[in-house]
């Protein structure tokens, strides 16, 4: 009895993950992959590979906290301002003689702030979060070039550098280690939490959550701050990598952020998407970029490859009946 | 076997008819129309014809396919199989402009329309949808939808936007929308289900109106009255099948809700009423004094455990919005509510539930439901904070209480993780109702909770609520049909213009009298 019942459930777990929704873009990029190991040479090394994933690793994390915005129904702009604002916060507080680890931690404040902004306009001002966050990008971006006067900060301690330009076991990078860790946690959070159910419901129907006593207003704070404070974590560690903090670090992210959380599943209306989705989708991305490096296909080809998916991703999204 | 062999005696009948009569008389033949969609075959071999210039009543539980009929009709979605004959001639409907240019309208239940624009452009936007490049002249536009709306017997400013204007009052708007268009046939989808009660007499007038002026009308509901009251022939669908065709002439309604449910339903009898328990004589919630600027004013009420208090009142009369003011979702500018003798002061729907008060809206499709999810979140919804353990909550306890609601309110759908869209209408609002039942509240406020509901789904909610309140509950209710509220209540409390007027017991009140306190007209005669 027992048996029949185990081999049940290892069947419904096979059919469910036949049935995800990720399968939609897991399939595309198990092709890409497969496609770039004949294509490009050295794409299927080691050295390649942790590359790939470390140079996603930073988008992958603000990606994280996108789709957490995206979930109810909202967008974040400002996230790739956000990010070279939080490097830079923590950059002069480090040259200026405060140790790492507060400097880390005041500057995710920071970022943290940043988040807290745009939920008050948006929860009280009653502004539309497109309008709110593209004005918070110029502001976070204006104020680090005001804070920098344009200047790079160089001369970061070693122990900060570590974290983006680090290998755990002399192999794995220390940014790669993060964005797994993030991302576990925020898969977890939105399966099996009242917060990660709240952020669902009040993405699908607005309405229906605040009739049922889901505090609306609290649950869009906590959407913008987490997105900030990962846009923070991934400025930190970018720069960390780089080794210097330069204010025009980023600019441009938020779009292909945006992009990645699409094409992994999530829609523009809330609601719908996942971690996993969001994973691929940054994944999907990064293999691209990567490919088209490899097979010495020039930069300009990149963007446009990156806009095809973007198209594709929401087509076969709409093909399969999630609202894009 | 009896109703088997009516059923084949009715389908024998129209096969015969449609034979001898040929086509001439017919606008549209449906001819064998099969339609399935994964897991379920919501039309299966349906042939209709509905006669020129005359009302065609389709009737059926939800989820017999009329909705899917509609679709098939108004080009939303295609047809897996059969024919369907315009004017004699073969046609295929691809899409909604296909059936627009044969002149086939189609007004939905809930019907899309752009709150931005105002009436008149609303009304003529699928003109306007034809003219890619030309110049609009406003003022004939609007005259054209004042005339169109005063025909209706409705004082609607057209330049006003949508947004501005009750469900009601859009509703209108879409129906005058179809008329605006030049077409032969419209099909009507639930039309009264928003509309209030003073409005519906006006509304047959302008259908009659209608088909006198040579409309062909294919007209969908769950209202028996209003189909014996309007409709030439009746066709009962039941679960995909055509079971019968006839002329209203030659049966009667208790016939036709046979064949709507497959069995026989006994005739609402007063008698059979259940008597509310009087075992508890306490009060459970006391209203003082109630103020909302415009909407309330000074509204008192009290209600017993174990009772059943419907609240009757046309639109505007405050009764929505004092069951939302006692929830916590409208703030109230003076008064007193009291629960089990302790003052409540309610800001936000948390306070309500955390209170024990569950609130059912009227829409559950923006207010009530999360679409995107499945069932069992749906149910959990309002409870995840208790289903939780420090935060986390494991799919086995959505699970567990979407099963246990599931089965209680016995839902149709193939699992708990099904997502809600799929389900009909009656078992959607079965999932609103499954959610405030697992608040395990002491006080059910139900905003028309079965609007749109099909008769067999509404008993079954009628039962549930009863069980629940005999428990030890109460239950204050609206409806949108007042014969509900009579035969449902034990209590009637009317209002009107957000003052109470009146307070009946079931038994001596009548449409009649309600009727008066509802619309004034007992304010008016008393000389107040």
């Amino acid at each position: 009895m027992g048996h029949t019942v185990d081999s049940e459930k290892r069947s419904d777990v096979a059919m469910s993950i036949f049935r995800a929704k990720e399968m939609g873009v897991f399939i595309p990029l198990v092709v890409l992959v497969i496609a770039l190991a004949f294509l490009a040479q050295n794409f299927l090394t080691q050295d390649n590979i942790f590359s790939v994933l470390r140079a996603v690793s930073f988008e992958g994390i603000v990606s994280i906290g996108m789709l957490i915005v995206m979930l109810t129904a909202g967008l974040d702009l400002s996230v790739a301002s956000n990010m070279a604002f939080t490097g830079i916060l923590a950059s002069i507080l480090m040259t200026n003689g405060i140790p790492t680890f507060p400097a880390i931690i005041l500057s995710l404040v920071g970022s943290a702030c940043v988040g807290l902004v745009n939920g008050f306009l948006i929860n009280k001002v009653k502004l539309g979060a497109i309008i709110v966050t593209l004005g918070m990008l110029s502001v976070v971006r204006g104020l680090s070039y005001i804070i920098t006067q344009g200047m790079p900060i160089v001369d970061l301690p070693a122990n900060f550098t570590f974290l983006g330009q680090g290998l755990i076991g002399g192999l794995v990078p220390v940014p790669i280690l993060f964005y797994v860790i993030i991302s576990a946690i925020c898969h977890f959070v939105l399966k099996y939490t009242v917060l990660g159910y709240h952020f669902f419901s009040v993405g699908g129907n607005e309405t229906a959550s605040r009739y049922s006593g889901i505090n609306v207003e609290r649950v869009r704070y906590f959407s913008y701050l987490i997105c900030s404070v990962f846009a923070g974590i991934g400025g930190l560690l970018l720069i960390a990598r780089l080794g210097v903090a330069q204010p025009s670090i980023a600019v441009g992210y938020e779009l292909s952020i945006i992009a990645a959380v699409i094409i992994g599943g999530a829609s523009l209306q809330g609601g719908e998407g996942s971690v996993l989705g969001a994973v691929i989708g940054v994944l999907i991305i990064g293999v691209i970029r990567n490919g088209l490096v490899l097979m010495n296909i020039g930069g300009f080809y990149i963007q446009f490859a990156n806009g095809m998916m973007i198209l594709a991703a929401v087509i076969i999204n709409r093909l399969r009946g999630i609202r894009a | 076997m009896i109703a088997g062999l009516v059923v084949l005696v009715f389908s024998y009948d129209t096969e015969y008819n449609r034979d001898s009569d040929g086509y001439m008389e017919s606008l549209i033949e449906f001819k064998n129309i099969s339609k399935s969609f994964p897991g379920v075959q919501a039309l299966a071999d349906v042939s209709i014809s509905v006669e020129r210039n005359s009302i065609h009543a389709l009737v059926g539980e939800n989820g017999a396919g009329k909705t899917t009929f509609i679709n098939i009709c108004g080009g939303i979605e295609t047809k897996d199989s059969g024919d369907i004959f315009w004017k004699g001639r073969m046609v295929s409907i691809r899409n909604a402009r296909d059936a627009k240019e044969l002149g086939i309208s189609v007004v939905h239940q809930h019907f899309p329309q752009c709150l931005n624009l105002t009436v008149a452009q609303n009304i003529f936007m699928s003109e306007f949808s034809e003219t890619t490049v030309g110049f609009l002249n406003w003022n004939t536009i609007n005259k054209r939808a004042y005339d169109l709306l005063s025909d209706f017997g409705v004082d609607l400013n057209p330049a006003m936007p949508l947004r501005k204007l009750t469900i009601a009052q859009r509703q209108v708007v879409e129906i005058c929308k179809a008329l605006a268009m030049d077409v032969d046939l419209i099909i009507m989808d639930e039309p009264t289900s928003a509309l209030p009660l003073k409005e519906l007499h006006s509304f047959f007038e302008i259908i009659t109106r209608l088909k006198k002026s040579g409309m062909t009308i294919i007209y969908v509901s769950h209202k028996l009255d209003e189909i014996f009251r309007i409709a030439d022939t009746i066709t009962v669908l039941r679960d995909g099948r055509e079971v019968a065709t006839v002329p209203k002439a030659d049966t009667t309604p208790s016939e036709i809700a046979t064949l709507m449910v497959g069995r026989r339903i006994e005739e609402l009898d007063e008698h059979k009423k259940p008597k509310r328990s009087s075992a508890r004589r306490e009060l459970l919630l006391q209203v003082e004094n109630l103020q909302m600027e415009q909407i309330l004013n000074g509204v008192s009420l009290d209600v017993e455990f174990g009772e059943i208090v419907g609240l009757a009142g046309l639109q505007g009369s405050g009764c929505s919005e004092l069951l939302k003011a006692v929830f916590g979702l409208m703030p109230y500018d003076d008064g007193y509510i009291y629960l089990k003798g302790k003052k409540l002061e309610p800001d936000t729907a948390r306070d309500g539930i955390d209170a024990g008060i569950a609130y059912v809206p009227t829409d559950r499709h923006v207010e009530g439901l999360n679409l995107i999810m499945s069932v069992g979140e749906n149910i959990a919804l309002a409870e995840f904070k208790k289903l939780s353990t420090m935060g986390v909550i494991w799919k086995k306890s959505i699970e567990k209480i979407g099963m246990r609601y599931v089965e209680q309110l016995d839902i149709k759908s193939r699992s708990v993780w099904e997502s809600v869209n799929y389900l009909s209408g009656g078992n959607q609002q079965k999932v609103v109702i499954g959610k405030w039942l697992a608040t395990e509240p002491v006080l059910l406020l139900l905003d028309d909770p079965t609007r749109g509901v099909d008769v067999g789904a509404k008993e079954e909610i009628h039962k549930i609520i009863r069980l629940i309140v005999h428990e030890g509950r109460a239950c204050v209710m609206t409806s949108s049909e007042l014969p509900e509220l009579l035969l449902f209540c034990d209590r009637i409390v009317t209002m009107y213009r957000g003052s109470i007027t009146g307070s009946f017991h079931a038994d001596e009140a009548t449409e009649d009298t309600i009727m008066h306190y509802i619309t004034g007209a007992e304010e008016i005669a008393g000389g107040r």
